[in-house]
């Protein structure tokens, strides 16, 4: 996995990124859940490629910072934790890659 | 960050993107309408008055039960994604809209049934090239299939709808027999 930025919001100088989706599988998590209306924890672990507790720490961020919610369900006697992005999710997710082809664009 | 890991960045969502699309839909629902083109297609050479009342029920029960088994398949995969499940709907409910308009000729008298059936192969023929450009690129396959199929019944009378018929069903059960075996991602 790369690179880690320290703490949350845009980084300065660079409008619309976003430093929590510096990390990589965040990114992926969030670019994923804009796709659907909602991923399982479990087929996000597929998709992922991740081990249980790296994927937990990162969706727990994630909602910490307000870009998704879970919605726990039973499914025969299952528990499913189903994943949503939110709607600030969303709007920092499109300012995000957008700010990275940006600057992807300048040949940056 | 530099351009090279933001690139690497987008590459990957776009890997997780492919990977998330793979095999969109369960093996069952092609064998399902393998069987009712064999079916369908056959009684158009053998027992021909049967035909119409089979499509009647065949195609919007099909439909009905593809898009159930769709559901179901997504859930148990532990996606959702209710956009993709209305995009479905309007393109294969037009489809079979387009088809029922297409029956009103006949009472208008300016088709009679047999040349009805192959007005409808057209339309299917098109409705599946298009369902191929959407959502899963053997229907574009299957789609030629039917657009050689469709010149094939308008020249050569005998048999020509059950060996249309079963090439198509050979086709759904190859992709439904594929997609359980094959796990490649980048296959549609």
């Amino acid at each position: 996995m790369s690179h880690e930025p320290a703490g949350t919001g845009s980084w300065p100088g660079l409008e619309g990124f976003q430093k929590i989706l510096g990390h990589r599988s965040r990114l992926g998590i969030c670019a994923l859940l804009a796709r659907y209306d909602e991923l399982s924890f479990s087929r996000l672990k597929e998709l992922l490629d991740e081990k249980d507790g790296s994927l937990g720490a990162q969706l727990r961020k994630l909602e910490d910072e307000d870009f998704v919610t879970v919605r726990k369900e039973f499914q025969d006697r299952k528990p499913i934790s189903w994943y949503q992005l939110t709607t600030t999710g969303k709007q920092r997710l499109e300012a995000h890659l957008a700010a990275l082809s940006g600057l992807l664009g300048k040949g940056e | 960050m530099t351009s090279k890991e933001m690139d690497s960045d987008l590459g990957y969502v776009q890997d997780l993107i492919r990977k998330s699309d793979h095999r969109p839909s369960p093996a069952i629902i092609y064998l399902l309408w393998a069987v009712i083109v064999a079916v369908g297609f056959t009684l158009a050479d053998f027992a021909r008055p049967a035909v119409g009342w089979f499509w009647v029920i065949a195609s919007p029960l099909g439909g009905i039960l593809s898009g159930i088994l769709g559901a179901r398949y997504q859930q148990r995969r532990g996606q959702r994604n209710r956009e993709l499940g209305i995009r479905h709907a309007l393109h294969w409910g037009g489809m079979l809209v387009a088809i029922f308009l297409a029956v009103l000729l006949v009472p208008r008298e300016i088709l009679n049934g047999e040349d009805l059936g192959k007005v409808i192969l057209l339309l299917v023929a098109f409705g599946w090239w298009s369902g191929g450009i959407h959502f899963d690129r053997v229907f574009m396959w299957l789609g030629g299939i039917m657009g050689l199929g469709f010149l094939a019944v308008i020249w050569f009378d005998r048999y020509a709808w059950t060996s249309l018929g079963i090439l198509i069903a050979a086709v759904l059960v190859f992709k439904a027999l594929a997609g359980q075996r094959g796990d490649h991602p980048h296959e549609s």
